[in-house]
């Protein structure tokens, strides 16, 4: 399991005190990654070796090129996802949770770093 | 977030209704190179000085960088002469790198380091391209015209291959060394275990020289080349099974132009010149005047969308996907670039006639006969 699994895997995990600290993180881009826009399509390139693959780029969807945008090593993930329900109307438990899922996915590709 | 290969994501790009967008470039620069290759179409010596005074600097580089990307470009592709002529050129691509660019380097392996292995083992291309022109030392350097380049560039493949960086080895097929091509092929893919491709379709310079042409392999053996090699016969075949005898290319909107180029793709010469591909000897955009999406909106657009002016027997030729033609190869070879090349038309017909292609009549034409 990873910490995204362990800490925020709901209905089990939701009121485990990691979620807290979790939502208070800071995130920061990795110096190795480069965001693109490519036409209507949003990616990140790995730029180092150690990053991921080389020849494996990581399209997202707008809102998860919008989290991307709003990842600034200052905002907390908690004020990320409050901004996120405010631009897209959206709230609740399903939105927090996709925005986990995305957040665990970069890191683990060492795309952000908390 | 989904983790995806570029040949996946590009393909995107590639189904209809297909964008404009420049996603594929390909920069030299330097046309300046340590050896000096029979057919080379574009190669200076070392020290050239009208070429090191008229180079884009590395400032330059870093801003076209800045605006390809911004643009929408995500491979690029560094070409020469030879690349590493360039002493500042491990600092073009990292800056390439760090724009979020996938870079192909194109090299003839005889300036590469240990330095340069590893630092390009600890921020990798894409891919590197090396050619080697012999199985032999003799034979790779009748075609450099170089002592010790043999040696040199297998150094320069062991250096990356130990590093484990992406590499294939490719060769042009010329007169001077056709009789090691099959060992040459099985030495790289069976002892080497490395991707191999060769190409014979040799063109002029692009000063207009036909010197390159004297070694050029006449169209049967084109043909004999095609036949010997497995997955070569399999394309042609391929491709004779998919055969509609319509037209290919955007014939309705009679464009010169058939290929990517200034739909997908772009090159831009050593002195900032931005042109449809790095063969297109003329019609540039001096990207030291303008940003490149000027050029890319307006100048390469207009290339792009250049009507055939007059008819030739091209027009409705229904196999020009066999004879590897394009407008820059006949305005080397003729001087216009909507002239038919006599060599590529009868590599085209013979490879029709030998996959079995019906060839429908397109004018008056020899090799129809």
């Amino acid at each position: 399991m990873n910490w995204y699994e362990i800490c925020y895997h709901p209905p089990i995990y939701t009121g485990h005190p990691f979620v807290k600290i979790l939502t208070n993180l800071i995130l920061r881009k990795s110096e190795n990654t480069a965001f693109r826009k490519i036409g209507d399509e949003y990616i990140l390139v790995p730029v180092a070796a150690a990053v991921a693959d080389v020849e494996s780029i990581f399209n997202l969807n707008e809102t998860g090129a919008a989290i991307w945008d709003k990842i600034d090593g200052k905002k907390s993930l908690k004020e990320i996802i409050n901004e996120i329900e405010e631009e897209y109307e959206a709230e609740g438990q399903q939105l927090e949770n996709d925005v986990f899922e995305f957040v665990n996915e970069m890191m683990e590709a060492k795309l952000i770093e908390a | 977030m989904e983790s995806i290969s570029f040949t996946v994501f590009s393909a995107k790009f590639d189904s209809p209704p297909v964008k404009r967008i420049p996603i594929h470039g390909m920069i030299e620069v330097t046309r300046r190179c340590p050896l000096n290759c029979a057919h080379c179409y574009n190669n200076l010596p070392l020290d050239n000085q009208d070429a090191l005074l008229n180079e884009l600097t590395f400032d330059e580089h870093c801003r076209i960088l800045d605006e390809i990307s911004e643009a929408g470009c995500l491979l690029l592709t560094y070409t020469g002469g030879e690349i590493f002529a360039r002493k500042d050129f491990l600092e073009i691509y990292t800056y390439g790198r760090r724009k979020g660019l996938l870079i192909t380097l194109f090299t003839n392996g005889t300036m590469i380091t240990r330095e340069i292995a590893d630092y390009l083992a600890t921020s990798r291309p894409f891919c590197v391209e090396i050619t080697v022109y012999g199985y032999t030392r003799e034979t790779h350097e009748r075609v450099t015209g170089v002592p010790g380049s043999y040696e040199r560039c297998l150094e320069g493949i062991r250096l990356l291959a130990e590093r484990k960086i992406p590499l294939k080895l490719k060769t042009m097929v010329l007169t001077l060394n056709e009789h090691e091509i099959w060992q040459l092929k099985s030495f790289v893919e069976d002892r080497l275990g490395l991707e191999f491709r060769f190409d014979p379709m040799i063109t002029p310079r692009l000063d207009y020289s036909q010197e390159p042409l004297i070694f050029r392999l006449p169209p049967y053996k084109v043909l004999e080349l095609d036949l010997k090699d497995p997955k070569r016969t399999s394309e042609w075949r391929r491709v004779a099974e998919k055969f509609t005898g319509c037209v290919s290319g955007p014939t309705s909107n009679k464009e010169v132009y058939y290929c990517k180029a200034g739909i997908t793709g772009f090159g831009i010469d050593p002195y900032g010149g931005m042109s449809l591909c790095l063969f297109s000897p003329s019609g540039k955009y001096d990207l030291r005047k303008g940003r490149f999406s000027m050029g890319w909106e307006d100048f390469l657009l207009k290339a792009r969308s250049q009507k055939i002016s007059k008819q030739t027997k091209c027009v409705h030729c229904a196999i020009r996907d066999l004879c590897g033609m394009c407008p820059p190869n006949s305005e080397m070879e003729t001087g216009d670039q909507e002239e038919p090349v006599d060599f590529f038309c009868e590599v085209a017909h013979l490879r029709a006639h030998t996959f079995g292609i019906p060839v429908k009549p397109h004018g008056e034409c020899r090799y129809c006969r």
